[in-house]
């Protein structure tokens, strides 16, 4: 019996030492994934962005102003925002294989000058839509990473979605933060020791002390100013929040798995869209649970790393490591 | 349509700013609604 157990073990490990492969890279998505991209070609999946201008209305979507393959309107924010859709298009087509945000070629509608003063951007299940600032709080949401954090709630919802409160809620933001920070590295080209893993960097006001709305790298420390306060976020389950404020704290506990990203792709090194954006993506496409918990995305991410790097891969150690290190064992 | 800054009153919409961060428009003293002008 205990020979039979040593041989099978001997079996195993081989496989894994030719999974692994120790010294060669297992940075491939699997071969449907390769195969699919071939066939759609980069050159082949196109975006269809209708820019619109929302005139400081309520009404969405507001008067078609550019769309696809239309000339620069001198309209700043509504050039920006054409600009943006197509980077975080490229991003999900060029790399990941997808098709727009529900993978079927759906056009990216947005509106510009969403209401007056006003101070959000959002994505209402259709549709982006982004206000210019009161010029006091914020000064603009027509950054990058904002565009890719709208975007990307898209791609979340028609992958199946995950519930906008408690800690799935908090998933749905920080999956829609990494792939708006991932957007930004992407455009700049920066490797993930050289970003500084904020989203909305600029985007406060003049007199605001603070660099961003969230920062990746060390969850907390984005703002911290007499008019807004310190930003709440946690990096580690030891300091979870529990409330019933903002959605069950959807924009504060999603510092935890936003780190656990950041940990990893540095872990990593190299461009974070690929390897690290790659897993993320693979996972909320595999994922299937609306409710999913932290540790249900973290065993999904696992599961995405063996499968697209191979079982027992670095990568693999590397993110179980990651999720470790912000509380979560698996 | 209420005052409240709380998101969930306005679902579905997956804002970037979260409403605790608003909330310091009330705490300026501007009106209700200036607020919801200002936020929703």
């Amino acid at each position: 019996m205990a020979r039979k157990l040593l041989k099978q073990n001997e079996k195993v490990r081989e496989e894994r030492a030719e999974m692994t492969d120790i010294g060669a890279p297992h940075h491939e998505l699997s071969p449907a994934a390769l195969n699919r991209i071939a066939a759609q070609g980069e050159s082949k999946l196109k975006p269809d962005r209708q820019i619109h201008d929302g005139q400081y209305k309520a009404a969405l979507p507001g008067k078609l102003i550019r769309s696809e393959g239309d000339t620069e309107t001198g309209i700043a924010d509504a050039d920006t925002a054409y600009d943006a859709a197509g980077q975080v298009f490229s991003l999900f087509a060029d790399e990941y294989g997808r098709n727009s945000l529900d993978d079927d070629g759906m056009p990216l509608v947005a509106t510009v000058h969403h209401r007056r003063n006003y101070n959000n951007a959002f994505w209402d299940g259709k549709q982006m839509a982004y206000g210019t600032g009161d010029g006091k709080l914020f000064r603009t949401f027509l950054e990058l990473s904002v565009v890719g954090h709208e975007m990307a709630h898209g791609v979340i919802q028609y992958s199946g979605g995950l519930l906008y409160e408690n800690q799935s809620g908090a998933l749905n933001e920080s999956i829609a933060d990494v792939f708006g920070s991932l957007t930004l590295q992407r455009g700049l080209a920066l490797e993930a020791h050289e970003a500084d893993w904020l989203v909305g960097r600029g985007i406060l006001g003049p007199d605001i002390n603070g660099a961003a709305l969230r920062s990746m790298k060390a969850p907390g420390t984005a703002y911290s100013d007499d008019l807004l306060g310190q930003d709440p976020q946690p990096w580690h389950m030891d300091h979870f929040v529990v409330t019933t404020d903002d959605n069950g704290g959807v924009h504060i506990n999603s510092g935890i798995p936003n780190h656990a990203f950041y940990l990893f792709a540095t872990y990593l090194g190299g461009k974070a869209w690929e390897i690290p954006g790659r897993i993320w993506y693979h996972a909320l496409q595999s994922l299937n649970n609306p409710m999913a918990s932290f540790s249900d995305w973290a065993d999904q991410t696992i599961k995405s790393a063996n499968e697209l790097t191979g079982n027992g891969s670095s990568e693999a150690v590397m993110l179980r490591r990651a999720w470790k290190l912000v509380g979560i064992a698996i | 349509m209420c005052f409240s800054l709380n998101c969930s009153h306005h679902n579905p919409l997956n804002c970037i700013v979260p409403p605790y961060m608003l909330r310091v428009l009330e705490l300026r003293g501007d009106e209700p609604w200036r607020i919801w002008r200002a936020s929703y």
